[in-house]
């Protein structure tokens, strides 16, 4: 579910017509799923602020080829995925990824969100593990559909690659996790 | 529920970095070049259609990527205005305010940038690169005396423009109203696109000679 403020439209409009302002709400909006969404595909932090910085600045240019009503976040993550993956190629540094869990207990974070709450520590890392050990182009899938949260759509764009093959991908990871993990 | 517990894993992130004000900062540089695709074809249509001799006068029509090029009877007089490219730029400042890769001419070379068209100065030769799409109007007259031939450049569709002057009019949308960017006349060039890409080489005096250029561009 694309959770999309109801003023977003008003505020692609302005930015359209140059107010700053504007687009910088839209920032602000989906910086973090941005960021995040480089983050996977490049593989490192400092990589993927320089995809996230870059695609903002070329989306606010390309706004104007924007559909009015269109959502706006699988539009701007799949330029976000691009400059991601323009970065893996052009360096040859792509770093597999290894995700990891949250720490249980972070500072300032007293009590766990009820979500953590519902894994045991030993059930996390047996989790994490076999995502880790999944296939390159499965765990992708799994990490944009369950980590991000996106739609199977959003994933598609970010990922460039067909709706079908997102599904396919991601019940044969979805199969091998089941075969992985203890029941 | 493998699906559930997938969902309630919290998988740690670096911190997200703060990127309103360095994205600010860099589209408030650029905003004087604000573009509006949609406007300007509606745009460059009328502005066609408003000058009578061509439209009456137009006697073949192609594209190459951007660029249109039209055969017209009667050429609409140019002023002879000093081919103008933009504002001198770095290469890495050109290659960061377009989205595709640029290729590049071998060295010494000079950038120009006028958004969204990257020209490479070198020698007597200009080399102009922009997307297709990003400005669909770039339009080219040629009167009676040039010759098109349609070429192949390199695997790409192309053609050589020559025998005599032809004019270039570039227009840009200024917000709410349109204008003509440029309008000169220019010699031999060779257009070509690839991949969306659409490329303009101005100065070489043969076909030959264009097509030998366009073989030692290379990507930076």
């Amino acid at each position: 579910m694309v959770d999309r403020p109801p003023e977003e439209s008003d505020l692609i409009d302005r930015a359209k017509r140059g107010d700053t302002a504007a687009y910088g709400a839209l920032v602000r909006t989906h910086q973090a799923i941005a960021f995040r969404t480089a983050y996977l595909i490049a593989g490192n932090a400092a990589d993927a602020e320089e995809a996230a910085q870059d695609a903002f600045v070329k989306a606010h240019r390309a706004l104007g080829r924007f559909r009015r009503g269109a959502p706006f976040r699988p539009w701007l993550l799949a330029i976000v995925a691009n400059e991601a993956r323009n970065r893996t190629r052009s360096a040859t540094r792509r770093a597999n990824l290894a995700l990891r869990a949250a720490d249980e207990a972070r500072p300032g974070d007293a009590v766990p969100s009820p979500e953590a709450a519902l894994l045991s520590d030993e059930r996390r890392a047996e989790l994490i593990d076999a995502v880790n050990t999944l296939r390159e182009e499965e765990r992708l899938v799994i990490a944009c559909r369950f980590f991000l949260g996106l739609s199977e759509d959003e994933t598609a764009q970010a990922l460039d690659v067909k709706l079908g093959t997102v599904k396919s991908r991601q019940a044969r990871a979805l199969e091998r996790l089941r075969g992985d993990v203890t029941p | 529920m493998i699906e559930q517990e997938l969902r309630s894993l919290e998988v740690a992130f670096p911190p997200t970095p703060e990127l309103e004000a360095r994205v600010l900062a860099r589209i408030d540089r650029r905003s004087r070049a604000w573009l509006v695709p949609a406007l300007a074809v509606f745009a460059a249509a009328a502005a066609l259609l408003a000058i009578p001799q061509t439209r009456a006068a137009i006697l073949d029509f192609f594209r190459i990527g951007g660029v249109t090029v039209e055969r017209v009877q009667t050429q609409p007089r140019a002023p002879a205005t000093t081919p103008s490219f933009g504002e001198p730029v770095t290469f890495a400042e050109a290659r960061d305010a377009v989205d595709f890769e640029l290729v590049v001419p071998p060295p010494p070379f000079t950038t120009y940038f006028d958004d969204p068209i990257v020209t490479m100065k070198w020698d007597r030769y200009a080399l102009s690169q922009w997307r297709g799409r990003q400005l669909p109007f770039v339009q080219k007259q040629v009167g009676p005396q040039s010759m098109v031939l349609p070429t192949q450049v390199h695997g790409a569709n192309g053609a050589w423009i020559t025998g005599a002057r032809h004019e270039v009019i570039w227009q840009v949308p200024n917000r709410s109203r349109i204008e003509f960017r440029e309008r000169r006349l220019a010699g031999s060039v060779l257009i070509w696109e690839r991949a969306g890409t659409t490329y303009r080489l101005e100065g070489a005096r043969t076909v030959e000679e264009a097509l030998e250029l366009a073989r030692n561009l290379r990507r930076p």
